[in-house]
């Protein structure tokens, strides 16, 4: 075996700067795969997507392809989607409701709680297969938060609770747009592909420079729409960017919003969010009053105010408005954007109407926002082709950046504070497994796989 | 009224033509004014107002979808993608209320910049009155794949 060469985290990756070989080196991406998405916790889906015993979805964590069911006893698992015999996936279809998994090769039979039920001709394993231990095998740890469900290769780690941290913050306000305090997914998906890496959907996700010359068009058909200006993404404005930790970062509109939301002077974000433009009055007002019964008039104005707020949960999901936005890394080069659409659990149904209409107006791949991002993902992976001068600027706003008392850090709406925020946590978790192979290579052991151990267990 | 066919079907062509011209006003032009241009996502014939759509356009937005396509501004259109529509299959029927619903199958090929080549396959229904003048009234387009030819009409 030929050693591997070792990548210097440090040196491509600085706090104002990073080199563009962090896109374009499948070395690199390879070692993301394992660090990233073979470890941590990575979003997997909504338990919203299956509210009925026997529903299951079709998920991804990295490479390997699972299957999020909801059993016949209730619970929710990820199981990975290979026959224990000779691993085939057991289950094809995107979404659907089923008790059993068959696998269409030896006909293996599963349980949708995993547990192998069939083995076809089973005196041929003359007695010695048992087949409480060759059931689907699990993730080896599953947690949720508010039904957003989180998956982790590994089954040694911190907790969902300690890799979430200040995020949840921003989860609920997202969620408790609902006056039953629940989101619902069933509200189809929108999918779209770009060529080019998937950091570049990450950080384009939380930020607030680009929108004013990428959607100026946008902006421009809101203005003939509503005549309102959307001026939160100017470098006057006074939206905020923050860095949450751990990678969870967003774009805050919350102080601006709350200086103009009371006046007819709208935002993209508000027309989505407060009921107000899109809605009629009447609906507004029993959404209104419902989410102030449920959770008092402050916390009513506080959920009105921010809920939806375009945030970042690292690595690969992100709440913008009503979407729960799901970045699938297929190549170093080629990326795949999931994006759901939320509806609000005892909402009046108009208003859940125009969330889907207003999320179709901007996203989704004939929106008239996502495309352009699409298209410049492209462009930027063809120009760092280039890289004779290899370096990305993250410079912007870095001398005005200050730390909240809450320890967050906060920049202008327009500064790169999130994505040196999303760096940060990137460099940490991609040398923390380089450190840790290289204790297991000093033990002489193979190389840490989650896989191998979820097997062995 | 008897259907002509012959007239239904050049109305598909020249639609299809337009659009790949990139003639955004003409094309426009063969809208009625109730317009829906809807194509569905996920599913073939969901209820839109539950699940998403990837184009649910009425007429007002089908005109703000132009114009941002005109401006020169719609990055992903700039420059504009070289395509042909192929369309065939085409049938058509008379409803009792002078509607004509014709469905054809038409396959999108993106002609230019090879890395972004793709191409779909789908089934397109249109429907009009046959008076005075044909126009478009509702259409849906099915797509087996979606592809960054969506970025335009």
């Amino acid at each position: 075996m030929t050693a591997r060469r070792k990548i210097d985290y440090d040196s491509l990756v600085k706090t104002d700067r990073v080199h563009s070989s962090v896109y374009t080196d499948p070395e690199i991406f390879a070692e993301e795969l394992d660090a990233i998405f073979h470890r941590g916790w990575v979003y997997v889906g909504h338990a919203g997507e299956i509210p009925n015993r026997g529903d299951y979805r079709l998920k991804r964590i990295g490479r390997y392809p699972v299957i999020m069911v909801r059993g016949d006893d209730g619970q929710i698992r990820l199981l990975l989607n290979r026959c224990r015999h000779r691993g085939a996936t057991v289950c094809q279809t995107e979404c659907g409701n089923a008790a059993t998994f068959r696998c269409a090769y030896h006909a293996w039979t599963y349980r949708n709680t995993g547990q192998l039920i069939g083995v076809t001709y089973e005196d041929g394993y003359g007695g010695a297969l048992n087949r409480d231990e060759m059931g689907l095998t699990p993730v080896p740890r599953v947690d949720e938060y508010r039904g957003f469900i989180f998956g982790s290769l590994s089954h040694a780690g911190i907790t969902l609770a300690e890799h979430l941290g200040k995020v949840t913050e921003q989860i609920d306000l997202f969620v408790d747009l609902s006056p039953a305090g629940e989101i619902e997914v069933q509200a189809g998906s929108s999918k779209s592909g770009y060529p080019g890496n998937w950091k570049l959907q990450i950080e384009n996700t939380i930020d607030g420079y680009h929108p004013n010359f990428s959607h100026e068009t946008f902006f421009e058909l809101i203005r003939e729409r509503t005549g309102a200006r959307v001026d939160v993404f100017t470098g006057g404005s006074i939206g905020e960017t923050r860095d949450l930790g751990g990678g969870h970062v967003m774009l805050d509109y919350r102080r601006y919003n709350r200086q103009f939301v009371s006046q007819t002077h709208s935002t993209p974000l508000r027309v989505r969010q407060s009921a107000t433009g899109t809605t009629p009055s009447t609906a507004a007002q029993e959404y209104r009053a419902s989410l102030v019964a449920r959770y008092g008039e402050e916390r009513a104005a506080e959920i009105l105010n921010a809920g939806g707020t375009h945030t970042l949960v690292f690595p690969n999901m992100a709440l913008l408005g009503v979407q729960i936005r799901v970045v699938y890394p297929i190549a170093v080069d080629q990326t795949e954007v999931v994006l759901y659409p939320t509806t609000l659990k005892d909402a009046p149904a108009k208003l859940n109407q125009a969330r889907l209409r207003a999320h179709e107006d901007f996203y989704g791949p004939a929106g008239f926002g996502q495309p352009d991002d699409g298209e410049l993902f492209a462009r930027v992976q063809q120009g760092i082709q280039a890289d004779i001068d290899p370096w990305m600027i993250l410079t912007r706003g870095l001398h005005r950046e200050r730390r909240d008392a809450d320890g967050t850090l906060v920049g202008q709406m327009t500064d790169e504070v999130p994505q040196r925020g999303i760096w940060a946590q990137w460099k940490k978790v991609m040398k923390q497994a380089q450190a840790s192979n290289e204790k297991s290579d000093v033990n002489g052991r193979t190389r840490n796989s989650a896989a191998r151990m979820a097997r062995s267990r | 009224m008897a259907v002509d066919s012959r007239q239904i079907e050049q109305f598909i062509y020249r639609e299809a033509r337009l659009a790949d011209e990139n003639a955004y006003d003409e094309w426009l032009a063969m809208w009625a004014d109730e317009a829906l241009y809807w194509v569905p996502a996920n599913l073939d014939d969901p209820d839109p107002s539950k699940h998403i759509s990837t184009i649910y356009d009425n007429r007002s937005h089908l005109e703000q979808r132009i114009k941002r396509l005109k401006s020169g501004m719609a990055h992903a259109q700039a420059p504009v993608s070289r395509m042909r529509r192929v369309v065939s299959n085409i049938e058509i029927a008379e409803r009792p209320d002078g509607i004509v619903e014709a469905q054809s199958n038409f396959v999108l090929a993106n002609c230019a910049a090879a890395i972004r080549t793709s191409s779909s396959a789908a089934r397109s229904t249109g429907c009009g009155p046959t008076a005075p003048a044909v126009t478009i009234s509702s259409k849906r387009k099915c797509c087996c794949s979606t592809t960054t030819a969506l970025s335009t009409i």
